[in-house]
């Protein structure tokens, strides 16, 4: 499979795909995740494949292509692996029923079966009749899983937030927005909302909770520091959990979390499952990691005497390490961030690590 | 029924509602010449892609759905790169029509040309082929809708981008000045300022102000050249023949308001919109500069453009690196760089706040700065590149040192050791021509040529790198003593097209006017009546006159025949040497013109003498003159020539100061 020509290779859907994210017109994870497995699900439905090692290939192909053309959007590749996974238990089961034909096949697979059993996983060259159309239900069930992610997450809402708390939250997110509301329909409770410059999508996340009728302060990230110590919990969303349980998370992410450790008090991330990525940050790759828009947000175009002196950046994201992190909630529960290489060898298989 | 009759108006409103655009692919200048002998404008490369891809990439993201592309020249080449895009595939946002019509020479006919095709229906928006903007371009459409609607003559809503008088993103002969009704967003009045003129007094009509409760007047924003037309401004350019620019259409209709029945309104972008057409080589260093800081974001380098490129890494520094580029272990990449995929770096070499295209081979301890590298050239070791243009498939040789403006044209290949601060080309002009090596000519413009402003190698560097002058002098100078070097500056800065093509005529009109024995009072109204035409400041007219009188005599025997036509144009002289702001400019072309090795040198004391017995020049005026001389280091020879008539005025004023004692 030639990846670097990708002319020709890459379905022109994907293409157009990759345009709209960078031009802004899908943002989102949220709204990207879906429309990438309606894009990898298309491809599927539409390809002509005689096996599985070949569907797989392809799926390979596009899921590197806009792991590429998307550095900073890890979730594209994640549906890209998690889909790979899906092929893989479907062939595994397909291949499963023509060996045993007649026996009865165990659904569970019993811990001394795994331990004992050859991988046959390396071979998936043989035919599998109706593997196309398994894959496709199965990933529907995936579909329904990502739609209903959120309102998972917003269910446990009433385990974690306790009446006359304050929280502290930054940024604009719609897991957390979905989260504050769940609780606030049970609890009474204050949000302290950061707003999270140059963007200042906080405040939009403030408008919207003023509108449910919940106590809602904005302040900006300079203030955090002093307010800390008053705040029972901070609550926050990311853009992506690392492998070893770090965050790539809207910038100020990491003064919040310095400052929640410094004053013990715990720092919870929602985070739905897609969001997990068994990418590590390595330190020579920071930039690499971030993204950066245009320097407006920081400085005007117009301070022009100082234009030609001065450096910009306007980084995007922040690492946030895992020690400041004392739990995340998924849509399958809780986890401490020092279990999120387990998760992850649940979600993908470990030869799709690598796209 | 209801809903079916909601759909058909939806659907009416659809048609009605497709936003047509119109990309000239030429700029109808020869502002990049040599790069443009055989390519086009618009697909000059600006950080590896080409300019015409910005403006599509910008225009789809701007919600244009049609776009008419208006070429004239090389049209094999802009159809050959627009089939091999993006924008022909089916998926392609775009609707991309070519429109082909190679007699046009200006904007005006291929306007013109437009309206007999016929192939424009409503508003359009109408941008050059070489613009780099982010604007969302419907929020301005739908104002001018909206002004539409009050001012049926609306034709034109042209858009301002700030940028302040000294601002990073504009070149000097951009400065422009508006005036502006606040409540009507009517533009009243919008001129172009020469740099030559006194920049310092503006002209502005009473009347603008006089009938309005708000003007808004501003000379800190440049025309983006990014234009929204209504149906009406086609009819316009084919009615009035002599429309030949925008600015043509621009200063015609504000003059004749009333009888083209037609208002131009104005559109300020945000600070965090740009916009910018890269006309000029200065320019072409600002739009890039500012394309890497990410003003132009999302149209900046990482953001994949285009489906058969690799895409960009971002990294420290503002520096961006295509896949796959090898640069060894001691080179410095540093301070807003962008290096193209297949490029590779030698040892010890460093490139600061440049672009090197794609597939470009560069060798050992190279110094690059301030310098645009197009594709494929291959620079060998020890060679220094400084505010230069090295255009595709070049060849530079060991140690060649190019500074200071110094542009080579495709192709060129550049001898070992070889400095250069000029333009160069790789095949031989039409016109005289001097080799300097294998396929390496020397671009001669023609001076005659209004279109071209390019003299001496400090031009084009002055040209290229206008705002040198202000990165040096940042420790704290102030205003005033800027613009104090600026005048004496003048001798330096590049002399524009329309007071050179006045200085012309002026030594046309002496020499006839001499030769005929023409009366002089007949000459001075000549001399005037060009001034008119193309607008020359008073201070100008004086120093150019003053210049042409004394170049005109023939270099044999020279100062006899300047004697002989001192006295002959000494009304003309008298005419325009009248006050002392106009003896400073008579004395600046004196010192001009007497330069170290000039024939003028010897006759210095004797034209000072007949002017001062004449009653032009004043004894203190002199003084103040040969002082400022003496504190100028590159005047010496002058100053030593005048030094004795100075002591003799010395000596008169004190006697005569003695006497009234």
């Amino acid at each position: 499979m030639k990846v670097d020509d990708w002319k020709g290779e890459v379905h022109p859907h994907f293409l157009g795909f990759v345009t709209a994210v960078k031009q802004g017109k899908c943002s989102g994870s949220s709204e990207i995740t879906s429309k990438t497995l309606d894009l990898l699900k298309q491809l599927i439905a539409d390809g002509e494949f005689s096996n599985a090692q070949e569907m797989m290939d392809t799926i390979r192909a596009h899921g590197r292509f806009l792991h590429k053309a998307l550095p900073s959007h890890a979730s594209v590749a994640n549906m890209a692996r998690r889909v790979l996974k899906i092929v893989r238990e479907e062939y595994a089961a397909g291949s499963k029923i023509i060996k045993n034909k007649a026996e009865e096949v165990d659904p569970q697979e019993s811990l001394h079966k795994i331990v004992t059993s050859v991988d046959s996983g390396e071979d998936y060259s043989s035919h599998v009749p109706d593997l196309k159309s398994g894959v496709i239900e199965h990933i529907s069930e995936f579909e329904m899983e990502l739609e209903t992610s959120i309102d998972n997450i917003a269910q446990q809402a009433q385990e974690h937030i306790h009446s006359n708390e304050i929280i502290l939250t930054l940024g604009m997110s719609h897991v957390v927005e979905s989260f504050l509301r769940k609780a606030a329909a049970h609890r009474k409770f204050a949000v302290i909302v950061v707003t999270c410059g140059p963007m200042r999508k906080g405040q939009e996340l403030a408008v919207s909770l003023g509108k449910s009728k919940i106590n809602t302060t904005v302040i900006e990230e300079r203030a955090v520091w002093a307010i800390m110590s008053r705040v029972n919990k901070v609550i926050i969303g990311t853009h992506t959990v690392m492998a070893n349980g770090g965050l790539r998370a809207i910038s100020s992410c990491h003064v919040v979390a310095l400052a929640a450790k410094h004053c013990s008090v715990p720092v919870i991330v929602l985070a739905p499952l897609y969001k997990l990525t068994p990418q590590y940050l390595c330190s020579y790759d920071q930039d690499a990691f971030n993204s950066y828009t245009a320097p407006d947000g920081v400085l005007d175009f117009s301070d022009h005497p100082t234009l030609s002196q001065i450096k910009r950046y306007c980084p995007v994201f922040d690492y946030v390490p895992p020690e400041l992190i004392t739990l995340f909630i998924s849509n399958t529960g809780g986890h401490a961030p020092s279990y999120v290489y387990r998760l992850l060898s649940e979600l993908y298989h470990p030869d799709d690590y690598e796209m | 029924m209801s809903r079916g009759k909601s759909k058909k108006d939806l659907d009416s409103l659809k048609t009605e509602d497709v936003v047509q655009a119109v990309v000239v692919a030429d700029n109808f200048s020869d502002a990049f010449v040599p790069m443009t002998n055989d390519v086009p404008s618009c697909l000059l490369p600006l950080v590896n892609t080409c300019l015409l891809d910005h403006t599509l990439e910008w225009l789809s993201n701007a919600g244009v759905q049609e776009v008419f592309l208006f070429c004239s020249r090389q049209v094999d080449k802009v159809r050959e790169h627009v089939r091999n895009s993006k924008w022909t595939v089916e998926t392609s946002p775009l609707l991309l029509n070519i429109i082909v019509s190679e007699t046009c020479l200006t904007l005006g006919d291929a306007m013109r040309d437009l309206d007999a095709k016929g192939l424009i229906r409503g508003d359009f928006i109408l941008v050059m082929g070489d613009t780099v903007a982010n604007v969302n371009l419907l929020p301005i459409l739908e104002k001018h809708r909206r002004l539409q609607k009050s001012d049926k003559g609306l034709a034109m809503t042209v858009v301002y981008k700030y940028a302040g008088p000294s601002h990073a993103g504009r070149a000097p002969q951009d400065d422009i000045l508006v005036a502006v009704d606040k409540k009507t967003s009517k533009i009243l009045f919008h001129q172009k300022r020469n740099a030559g003129s006194d920049q310092r007094k503006v002209h502005i009509p009473m009347e603008i102000i006089m009938d309005r409760p708000s003007v808004d007047i501003y000379n800190d924003f440049v025309d983006t050249q990014i234009s929204i037309c209504s149906v009406s401004v086609l009819p316009l350019f084919s009615d009035n023949f002599d429309f030949q620019t925008r600015e043509d259409f621009i200063k015609g209709l504000l003059i004749n308001e009333e009888i083209l029945a037609s208002s131009l309104a104005s559109y300020f972008l945000s600070d965090r919109e740009y916009a910018a057409s890269v006309n000029s080589w200065p320019m072409y260093k600002n739009v890039t500069q500012n394309m890497i800081h990410r003003w132009t974001y999302p149209l900046v380098p990482d953001m994949l453009m285009s489906e058969t490129e690799k895409p960009y890494q971002y990294l420290k520094g503002n520096v961006y690196k295509q896949h796959p580029v090898t640069l060894s272990r001691s080179s410095i990449i540093e301070d807003g760089c962008v290096i193209g995929g297949g490029s590779k770096v030698g040892e010890g070499s460093s490139i600061i706040r440049s672009v090197v295209g794609r597939n470009c081979q560069i060798g050992k301890d190279v110094k690059i700065e301030d310098s645009f590298i197009w594709d494929g050239c291959i620079i060998e070791d020890k060679c220094s590149i400084v505010k230069t243009v090295v255009g595709c498939n070049c060849i530079v040789r060991q140690e060649a040192i190019l500074s200071q403006g110094c542009i080579l044209g495709q192709g060129v290949q550049c001898p070992a050791k070889f400095r250069c601060s000029q333009r160069l080309q790789s095949s031989p002009g039409d016109e005289e021509f001097e080799q300097i090596g294998e396929s390496a000519y020397i671009v001669k413009l023609d001076n005659d040529d209004s279109d071209s402003d390019d003299g001496g190698p400090q031009q084009i560097w002055n040209e290229l790198f206008p705002n040198e002058k202000f990165d040096d002098d940042v420790d704290g100078e102030s205003d005033a003593s800027s613009e104090l070097s600026d005048v004496s500056d003048r001798s330096l800065s590049p002399v524009l097209d329309d007071t050179k093509l006045f200085y012309n005529e002026v030594v046309d009109s002496l020499k006839r006017g001499f030769e005929d024995k023409l009366h002089c009072d007949n000459l001075v109204l000549e001399i005037n009546s060009s001034r008119y035409a193309y607008n020359v400041s008073m201070g100008e007219v004086n120093l150019l006159v003053v210049k042409a009188i004394l170049n005109l005599p023939e270099s044999d025997s020279f100062l006899t025949q300047l004697w002989q036509m001192l006295t002959y144009f000494m009304p003309i002289l008298k005419n325009y040497i009248k006050n002392p702001s106009a003896q400073v400019d008579c004395l600046q072309a004196l010192k001009e013109v007497a330069g170290p090795e000039s024939e003028m040198l010897p006759g210095v004391v004797k034209f000072l003498n007949i002017l001062y017995n004449q009653d032009i020049l004043s004894e203190d005026v002199i003084l103040k003159w040969y002082s400022d001389l003496k504190t100028d280091p590159e005047s010496k020879d002058i100053c030593k020539v005048a030094a004795p008539f100075i002591k003799w005025l010395e000596e008169a004023e004190e006697e005569s100061e003695d006497e009234s004692d």
